[in-house]
């Protein structure tokens, strides 16, 4: 089964929109040994796409406080991603996604989290300059992901 | 300490699990209940701001855009005013797909509440991933119903989430006959499911919390309704669609952003699943019919946290519904009629999970909006919600600020309130003043 990159966000929201970006990105490549998805966050259709799944490298928007544009990877079964701090269903993202997947067995065999540190995730059609920045660093590092989940 | 006399602050930083960010205020005096605000602080919208000057042929997608789970209500609403005013009348085979669209939004965005946001309260856990914990099977069900549901809108619709076949007169494109035959196989096993979720959630152990809400939703003849062109309550209204503005006052309150609705001379009122189990129980499917039996309702269903098993025999009858419309579905081309404009005004109303939503236009010559109106149903709820939580709180004052913290939030999720409709965040403060707590 070929490594899965889902990209997360929402690309009129400004730097949540790196997710949508990074597979276009990718989708670019015309590669065959990866599938692309892009998804809204909404946590039971992640779990879907990822449940059964040996290998997903999920991309988002990452808020871990260091500067905009720093790019954060979290290995998401390790346990180190935190709750949104809005307990609305509209805060409900990722995290809960791999909270819901391991209550349910639901979790890939390998889950690694790939984002940029945000400046902006207000209205906006545009990355911020520092996301831009950083952009192909990050879409590189997703191909090295789906390059290692392939070895 | 001593409950009776006590006074002062209980506060809690948000409210999970509702749709939006809000906050809640409960004061307390001298041991009594002296005021309840339901404060919704998201900011202000202005959808019906920037419709005015937009063209006849854009609120479906426009107005799609202001709630995520419950789109297909307003492109439906959006749709049947527009019509309205232009004096069309489409054709009964758009009004079936509407309709099979509709129950594909009814099955997720129920499903959606009934598993993730209102059973963890039935289990004394704060989430879905905890429920999991202690009813795993319970909870697969839920999001195997909830899929289906949302692969309905796609087929339909064209996506799950803001679909984007809609439009004023009908649809872009009618599906294939043989797409939805192959579709059939899945909503049998939706029906199947959610039969079964009727009698997980008839199994909960309710609290009792009688209410007197006027009951309001559309008459749609001898169908449950989801459209309608009569607006009927349990207490004699019965006025056209064309007629609510006449009946029912908006009002701006200092403590909310979203419109506080009432019935002129009648006062708070309630939409929702309550109100259409209610008015209209006898217009279920059969097998809904039989689940609610089975579920132990009766011929109407007035407590709040009872909805629950309301949502489900509502999903139960949605899924009926979409059986029925996919066995009788016979393609159509083109897909829509044409909606030339004309200077009018137009209404419209359906039936939205949480309840009934209208929708006024008033258009020019040319098709362009110069005035719109739109009533979502957390709008109109909002005064009834408060009115709950005021006769829930003082029956059960003596609660330890925590527990009745708790159980002032559930009595909010009883009604599955979307916020942002209204206008996000539940913040729950209650403040207790006249006598020192001990």
């Amino acid at each position: 089964m070929k490594p899965l990159v889902i990209g997360v966000g929402n690309r009129w929201r400004c730097d949540d929109g790196v997710g949508p970006r990074a597979i276009d990105a990718l989708a670019a490549e015309a590669r065959d040994d990866v599938e692309l998805l892009i998804l809204d966050g909404e946590p039971a259709r992640l779990v879907d796409a990822w449940a059964g799944r040996a290998s997903v490298v999920v991309v988002d928007a990452v808020r871990g406080g260091a500067s905009p544009g720093t790019v954060h990877r979290v290995d998401a079964l390790g346990g180190d991603l935190a709750v949104a701090a809005s307990p609305s269903t509209h805060g409900a993202g990722v995290a809960a996604a791999v909270a819901l997947g391991r209550a349910l067995g639901r979790l890939p065999e390998r889950l690694v989290v790939l984002g940029t540190e945000p400046a902006c995730v207000g209205d906006g059609g545009d990355l911020s300059a520092p996301v831009a920045a950083a952009f192909d660093e990050l879409v590189r590092r997703a191909a090295e992901e789906v390059a290692t989940a392939c070895a | 300490m001593t409950h009776k006399a006590r006074a002062g602050r209980l506060s809690r930083d948000a409210l999970p699990r509702v749709e939006g960010e809000g906050a809640m205020h409960v004061e307390i005096a001298d041991g009594e209940v002296v005021d309840v605000q339901l404060n919704i602080y998201e900011p202000p919208r202005f959808y019906e701001g920037f419709l005015r000057g937009r063209a006849h042929t854009e609120p479906p997608d426009i107005t799609a855009r202001i709630c995520g789970i419950c789109p297909v209500a307003y492109q439906m609403s959006a749709c049947l005013a527009i019509e309205d005013a232009c004096g069309v009348t489409t054709p009964s085979e758009v009004t079936e797909l509407r309709r099979l669209l509709y129950c594909g939004e009814w099955i997720e965005s129920h499903t959606l509440h009934v598993h993730m946001l209102h059973a963890p309260d039935f289990f004394g856990v704060d989430s879905v991933v905890d429920l999991a914990a202690l009813d795993r099977p319970a909870v697969e069900r839920g999001l195997e119903l909830k899929k289906i549901g949302n692969e309905l809108l796609e087929l339909v619709g064209g996506r799950a989430i803001h679909p984007v076949n809609v439009r004023i007169g009908g649809f872009y494109r009618a599906p294939d006959a043989a797409a939805l035959r192959t579709f059939r196989p899945r909503l049998e096993r939706a029906l199947e499911l959610a039969v079964d979720v009727t009698q997980w959630v008839a199994g909960f152990d309710f609290p009792v919390l009688g209410t007197d809400h006027e009951l309001v939703a559309l008459a749609d003849g001898d169908r449950y309704p989801v459209f309608g062109d009569r607006i009927v309550s349990d207490r004699g209204l019965d006025i056209a669609v064309a007629d609510f503005p006449e009946h029912v006052e908006e009002i701006h309150v200092a403590h909310s952003t979203a419109k506080h609705a009432r019935l002129l001379a009648r006062g708070n009122y309630l939409v929702g699943p309550l109100a259409r189990f209610t008015l209209a129980r006898e217009k279920l499917g059969p097998i809904a019919t039989e689940a609610a039996d089975r579920a132990g309702l009766g011929g109407e269903c007035r407590d709040p946290f009872r909805s629950i098993v309301v949502r489900a025999v509502e999903v139960v009858h949605a899924c009926e519904e979409a059986l029925r419309v996919v066995d009788g579905y016979v393609p159509f081309a083109p897909g829509s009629v044409d909606v030339p404009p004309r200077a009018a005004t137009g209404h419209g109303a359906t039936e939205a999970p949480r309840g009934l939503l209208y929708h006024r236009y008033t258009l020019d010559e040319h098709g362009i909006i110069v005035d719109a109106d739109i009533v979502p149903p957390t709008a109109q709820n909002q005064p009834s919600i408060e009115h709950d939580l005021f006769h829930f709180v003082e029956a059960n004052i003596d609660l330890p600020d925590d527990e009745l913290a708790r159980a002032a939030e559930v009595t909010i999720r009883n009604h599955d309130p979307c916020i942002s409709c209204a206008t996000h965040f539940l913040d729950v403060t209650v403040d207790r003043r006249g006598e020192a707590r001990t």
